[in-house]
């Protein structure tokens, strides 16, 4: 069978790809990976797309078996002390890498550190079909990945066929080191004109806490309140994942992927698209600041970001044997050809 | 109705989108505008543009920031809004078969007690009414439909329910709901229809869209089975007609 099977399932394992974009007039959230840089470089490392469906893992990653004659995976994301047990021995199994997988090896990734969230891609993708052109789960509306839940145990999850390519192991030369604390850069707006000025002075000069009520559709900051100067409820409008929504608690909500489409209590600022992937990193706990920047600089930090991102991306190449990547084979080899642009793959904020 | 270029507001929403807001309120000629709009952006060539969604008063208008940025987007749409005077609104009209038996509206006495009006008053008031579809939003197909008649406007529920059946039908704030899937839910039922709303199949999965009209159809409990059991077996196809 051409397949892995789940032998413990994680805290919340979901399989997201980079969302369900064209719905949302549907009312249809987006859904999606929290963190879609590492996905983007869980998948290249296993030769896919950026956005190919891989499987979330929350706090804590599954245990798995290979029924597969052979399988590429690479996890990315967070710091993880995994291991491979092939017959009688065992393989330690770290991030920015990939590996090959070989029938009857189990695989345990454990907890997840220096972040929440961590994505495990195989090579070829998995082998479930889409609803409205996405893989990602959508666990509220119950659609989208393995019958719109979480993998379970003695899930099996089928493989797509994996491309050809051959038994190399891939790693990164760039180190990727995602930023999981300090500040986050938002927009003011649109609904700004609702808070006070020393208000809107509290939120952007204050530290906040990401709350217990943190999950795939939001999280709850603890910290000052934030009062209201035209009262908390407005004519339902649309929204886009970041938003900061501050209902009559005057707590703020950062909304993430599966948030609902429109939303009736005014938002005071929205994070910006490049930096989503770090709230989907940190758990309860951790601290925020937020910082304000223009719409057009926004533009700009993105397009940063992307190219960042298409740096790391770039550097990915065959391991060595203590663990390195063979620059000389890097430079040599046919893997990479000219610049690579993410930008035609993953077109989509 | 009053043409686009009536004053609308940009908002920000992010460095990848923003809204074009016409208005604060829940008035159907804003929406219609709102629909009209989405309509002229969605057939202009707009770089980078990634979707729209309408909702009561804006349109969200989100694009791939690598590829352009709020302001040229704004100015765009600034732009369209100035050469276009009038936009073709939806035609679409529905007849929703609905129940009105006890069962299905568990709210109509509640509704009549506090309304003044009788049972079968509520029952008529809704079903004469001919909605105007405001928005798709809060689930997955789920409609707001617009404007209840004052005779039936009731704040909601004051213990939402943890549980309303899909296809439920409800009233409250000025509006009219049906619950696509079960669903936790605060507004008074007041029937059941048998009818689909959201399928994951197709390139429409919602069977409404802003801009459309509907009217709901009393239906025997009978006819509500049969419809039900038609829907099941894949041999239902939806009602559209022009109404008036």
């Amino acid at each position: 069978m051409n397949a892995i099977r789940i032998i413990e399932s994680g805290v919340s394992t979901t399989l997201q790809d980079a969302g369900r974009w064209g719905f949302q007039r549907f009312g249809v959230p987006v859904s999606g990976a929290l963190d879609k840089d590492s996905l983007a470089i869980a998948n290249h490392l296993v030769g896919n797309t950026s956005d190919r469906g891989a499987l979330e893992m929350r706090f804590l990653g599954p245990r798995f078996s290979v029924e597969a004659k052979s399988v590429e995976i690479a996890i990315c994301g967070a710091a993880i002390a995994g291991q491979i047990t092939r017959d009688s021995e065992s393989i330690p199994l770290v991030s920015n890498r990939s590996y090959w997988l070989h029938k009857g090896d189990k695989v345990s990734i454990g907890a997840l550190r220096e972040s929440t969230t961590a994505y495990l891609a195989v090579g070829g993708g998995f082998e479930q079909s889409s609803i409205m052109g996405s893989q990602s789960t959508d666990l509220k509306s119950g659609f989208g990945g393995w019958d719109g839940k979480a993998v379970e145990v003695c899930s099996v999850l089928s493989l797509s066929n994996p491309q050809h390519r051959s038994e190399a192991q891939s790693g990164l030369e760039v180190r990727y080191e995602p930023s999981s604390t300090g500040s986050v850069r938002v927009v003011l707006g649109p609904q700004d004109d609702y808070f006070a000025d020393r208000s809107l002075e509290t939120f952007l000069n204050s530290s906040w806490t990401v709350s217990q009520f943190a999950d795939r559709m939001g999280m709850r900051l603890d910290g000052p309140v934030l009062e209201h100067r035209k009262g908390f409820n407005i004519t339902s409008d649309g929204i886009v994942s970041g938003a900061i929504q501050v209902p009559g608690t005057g707590q703020p909500i950062v909304l993430l992927s599966d948030r609902q489409t429109s939303g009736g209590y005014p938002k005071i600022a929205t994070v910006l698209s490049c930096d989503l992937g770090k709230l989907g990193r940190l758990g309860p706990g951790a601290e925020i600041q937020f910082q304000a920047v223009s719409a057009v600089e926004g533009a700009m930090a993105t397009r940063a970001h992307r190219e960042w991102l298409a740096g790391i991306v770039a550097s990915i190449g065959p391991v060595k044997s203590d663990g390195s990547v063979d620059l000389d084979q890097l430079y040599a080899g046919n893997l990479i050809s000219g610049p690579l642009s993410l930008d035609d793959e993953f077109s989509v904020p | 109705m009053r043409t686009l270029s009536d004053n609308p507001i940009f908002l920000p929403l992010g460095e990848a989108a923003l809204l074009v807001q016409f208005g604060e309120s829940v008035d159907r000629a804003i929406s219609e505008r709102v629909v009209a709009l989405d309509a002229v952006v969605n057939d202009a060539d707009i770089a980078g543009l990634v979707e729209t969604a309408p909702s009561f008063r804006s349109l969200m208008v989100q694009f791939d920031p690598l590829m352009t940025h709020s302001d040229a987007v704004r100015d765009q749409i600034a732009q369209l809004i100035a050469n276009v005077n009038s936009a073709t609104l939806s035609n679409r009209s529905f007849v929703l078969p609905a129940c009105y038996e006890p069962e299905f509206g568990p709210d109509q006495v509640d509704v009549a007690e506090q309304t003044g009006l009788s049972v079968d008053e509520v029952i008529a008031i809704h079903s004469e009414q001919t909605f105007h579809v405001y928005m798709i939003g809060f689930l997955p197909g789920h409609p707001y439909l617009g404007n209840l008649p004052d005779s039936l406007n009731l704040p909601r529920r004051a213990n939402p329910r943890v549980t309303v059946p899909k296809g439920s039908v409800a009233t409250a704030v000025g509006l009219s709901v049906i619950y696509p899937v079960e669903s936790p839910g605060g507004w008074n039922l007041l029937a059941r229809t048998p009818v689909p709303l959201f399928s994951t199949n197709g390139a429409e999965p919602a069977l409404l869209a802003p801009g459309d009209k509907v009217k709901f159809q009393p239906v025997p409990r009978t006819e509500f089975e049969k419809i039900a059991a038609a829907v099941g077996a894949g041999e239902w196809i939806a009602e559209r007609e022009a109404l008036q």
